[in-house]
């Protein structure tokens, strides 16, 4: 089945199209909806403007999308996107990295069944701590681009996602109940290369940012190696 | 009851998957999640698929899984002579409640629900043992159909006239509607309590 995947830059969106991949669909395309605000709950992430870099590598064309990000009617942008795919690439499904978010699926559900469409979401529900390993055993090069809860400070900041990560993320689960997959929004992430990548992703410059418990690792220069 | 030199892991829940057979990554959604629930609960289990249910003696309970909305398959499956002679626990999730239901007299109707929905306990409900001390919950629909029941069934949970909850009058069956394995794993817990001393 040719699918659309909506990507997002982070691991989960690229991890949900492997996925896609290794049980013999195709990713016709991916979706990547920009939204101008940043307070968005669908589709905000930091560094979603490489995603271009991310589709360029994987040799999968991608739809961009602005949206003004307003709750709501940011889905009427999404559903334009869709449909552009559909008549572009005659995709029958949309995939998703939801894992746990109920009010992120339902709205992507709604979309896909208005459109008679497929809808994935491969990672939903899954063991969080099995899909880190599953990441880092597989290949994904995954930094550490936003954090956004408590204790997690400044020193995540561009940090990748391997074991010793994992294992810190476990320990702090454990006292502090943060999703490990960030989930809950607790940190933000950015894929630098995938197994389904040609070239991998060279950050060359960088700027952070951390005040009142948050912070960003942007991404102000990149290129493919 | 447990025999002399049996203990719980001898005993297995089966669980049923019943998405599409050519897309196979549906059961990472639908079955999966289920399936970790149950093994939580060091609860052993195996998953098969519809075409391949075989009920042993070790089976102490049954669960049905749902399938995502574009999927129809299961509309030209049957479900209930696969389950002949069996008396024990059943839990059908969406559309395998709406399969449960359907076959046994139950009447299908177009009806799209996608998200959270509030889900009230009858008074029946109350007093069953997987609905007990439960009053008024949100539960995680996704579905195409909804199942007015047969008199053989009792709503025990509804969400309007939409019946979310449903027991059998004569065996230990169960339909939900909603999807438990999000936010309400206390029932799938629950239906593994009552498969065990049932």
């Amino acid at each position: 089945m040719k699918v659309g995947a909506l990507l997002s830059g982070g691991k989960d969106s690229l991890y949900a199209a492997w996925r896609m991949m290794q049980t013999g669909h195709e990713v016709a395309c991916f979706i990547t909806i920009q939204s101008r605000n940043p307070e968005s709950y669908m589709f905000h992430t930091p560094n979603i403007g490489l995603t271009r870099l991310q589709a360029e590598s994987a040799g999968i064309p991608l739809v961009i999308v602005e949206t003004d990000g307003i709750k709501e009617r940011e889905l009427d942008d999404l559903t334009s996107a869709v449909q552009r795919c559909v008549r572009e690439y005659g995709i029958e499904g949309i995939v998703t990295g939801a894992i746990q978010s109920v009010y992120q699926a339902s709205r992507i559900e709604r979309i896909c069944h208005q459109e008679n469409l497929w809808c994935f979401s491969p990672l939903w529900l899954c063991d969080q701590e099995s899909y880190l390993h599953s990441l880092v055993s597989e290949g994904f090069e995954v930094i550490i681009a936003g954090v956004f809860a408590e204790p997690l400070d400044e020193t995540w900041l561009g940090l990748k996602i391997d074991i010793p990560f994992i294992q810190r993320m476990k320990t702090i689960n454990d006292k502090y109940h943060l999703s490990p997959a960030g989930e809950g929004g607790e940190y933000e992430s950015f894929v630098c290369n995938a197994p389904f990548f040609k070239r991998k992703i060279i950050i060359i410059e960088t700027k952070t940012w951390f005040e009142h418990g948050a912070g960003g690792y942007v991404i102000t220069r990149a290129e493919l190696d | 009851m447990l025999s002399p030199g049996q203990n719980w892991t001898d005993r297995m829940i089966l669980i049923v998957d019943l998405t599409n057979p050519e897309i196979r990554i549906l059961s990472d959604q639908f079955v999966s999640p289920v399936y970790r629930i149950v093994h939580q609960c060091d609860q052993e289990t195996v998953a098969v698929r519809l075409e391949q249910i075989c009920i042993s003696q070790s089976c102490i309970g049954i669960i049905i899984c749902g399938t995502a909305l574009a999927d129809s398959w299961y509309m030209q499956q049957q479900l209930i002579p696969l389950l002949e002679g069996w008396k024990g626990p059943v839990l059908g999730i969406s559309t395998g409640m709406q399969m449960l239901l359907s076959e046994t007299g139950g009447e299908l109707q177009n009806y799209t629900g996608i998200g959270m929905t509030s889900v009230h306990v009858t008074d029946i409900g109350k007093k069953d043992p997987l609905m007990k001390g439960k009053e008024e919950f949100s539960g995680y629909v996704l579905h195409r159909y909804v199942t007015t029941p047969s008199p053989e069934w009792v709503p025990l949970a509804t969400s309007g006239p939409t019946v979310q909850v449903a027991g059998h009058c004569t065996y230990p069956w169960y339909g939900v509607l909603f999807y438990p394995e999000v936010r309400n794993e206390w029932m799938i817990k629950r239906f593994i309590a009552f498969a065990r001393g049932f």
